[in-house]
């Protein structure tokens, strides 16, 4: 039935080029707390082409390869970066799964935030944009302020700027 | 947020790497002469409540619908809309036969039912986008989308009526030529369509 479903949705695989995220400002947990949904064959692609892995990884299902998780949390360290006043967080991985269509992941990602006032941010996403044109992130922020912003990043807009 | 929506919805009618939708709108409307923008305004809309309908309703999930089909249907409606631009060339005359589908009313209806199968196919983008716990949000994510596409269409239906101006009443291009010509080459890029989806 699952090898029905993955077959299904590899013909099914439109292409829609995008990923969608959920960033928010956990005080409590003093760091910045990422959701983010990407396509299982648009990750397979992109980190065989930046790091030369020649085997399929096999994402997402029970054949993954051991360094599967490895090799996805450095794309993700590489492509999306938080920047506290302008100091450089650092990404700390939680874990990802599969999407309910099996066609994506879900990524679950924080950075840690050092105590004090945040006055300014700096967010950049060019996840996948490297690989399609047309590759568009969605990011909703609920910032240290508790406010809610509505980003979209594509190819030469990857980077956006807060202050607070 | 509605902000977002509204770019989305106006970059996914003007992505030229998914041109299924422009190539739609020229064949529709390729064959109107500037002085009648009227005319393609209206028949533009025909297009725009099938669209809107299909589109709020299958996001609503009022409707359901396999995307495959929709995937293989969009290429079908441009096909035909191309092709009736060869039976009915020029938008003024009436039709050598007595065909009631080719007619100028006939026109309307087609891309008022084409605008249908259009609206599932905006909608599966538009559920790719949605995200956890803004359900609340929806109808004016809803909302922004489609103006968004609409903006978009406005955008590619201003520019067939400035290339149609200076093609038609500058250069004083033989029009069956040029509508015909048009339709041939969207009728190519739309077997280009059809060979991808074949492939898979």
């Amino acid at each position: 039935m699952i090898l029905l479903l993955q077959f299904l949705s590899l013909w099914l695989a439109h292409d829609i080029h995008l990923t969608k995220a959920q960033v928010e400002f956990n005080q409590a947990d003093q760091a910045v707390q990422v959701s983010m949904h990407i396509f299982l064959d648009d990750l397979e692609t992109v980190i065989k082409d930046e790091t030369g892995f020649v085997d399929k990884m096999h994402l997402g299902t029970e054949k993954e390869v051991a360094v599967g998780d490895s090799l996805l949390v450095a794309y993700l360290s590489n492509h999306f970066t938080v920047t506290v006043n302008e100091q450089p967080l650092v990404l700390s991985f939680l874990g990802k799964e599969n999407s309910e269509d099996l066609l994506a992941v879900w990524c679950y990602f924080e950075f840690p935030v050092p105590k004090g006032t945040i006055a300014q941010v700096t967010l950049t996403n060019d996840v996948l944009t490297e690989l399609y044109d047309d590759q568009q992130n969605i990011v909703s922020l609920k910032g240290p302020d508790r406010k809610m912003d509505y980003l979209l990043f594509k190819k030469g807009e990857t980077t956006s700027q807060f202050t607070y | 947020m509605f902000e977002l929506y509204l770019k989305l919805g106006f970059g996914h009618l003007l992505d030229i790497n998914a041109y299924d939708h422009l190539l739609f709108i020229i064949a529709l409307t390729i064959s109107y002469r500037p002085q009648e923008w009227r005319k393609l305004l209206i028949l533009v809309t025909a297009f725009t409540i099938g669209h809107s309908v299909t589109l709020a309703l299958a996001v609503l999930d009022l409707i359901q619908f396999s995307p495959i089909v929709i995937e293989w249907l969009i290429p079908i409606t441009i096909l035909l809309t191309a092709l009736f631009n060869f039976y009915r060339p020029y938008s003024d005359e009436e039709p050598a036969s007595e065909n009631r589908f080719l007619s100028e009313s006939g026109k309307y209806m087609s891309a008022l039912f084409f605008g249908l199968i259009h609206g599932m196919g905006f909608s599966n983008f538009l559920r790719s986008t949605l995200m956890p716990g803004e359900e609340g949000q929806l109808g004016w994510q809803l909302l922004a989308f489609n103006l968004g596409i609409e903006a978009g269409q406005l955008v590619i239906v201003f520019f067939i009526i400035s290339i149609n101006f200076i093609v038609f009443n500058l250069l004083n291009t033989n029009r069956k030529w040029w509508i015909r010509s048009v339709s041939l080459g969207i009728i190519g890029f739309t077997g280009w369509i059809l060979w991808g989806l074949w492939q898979g």
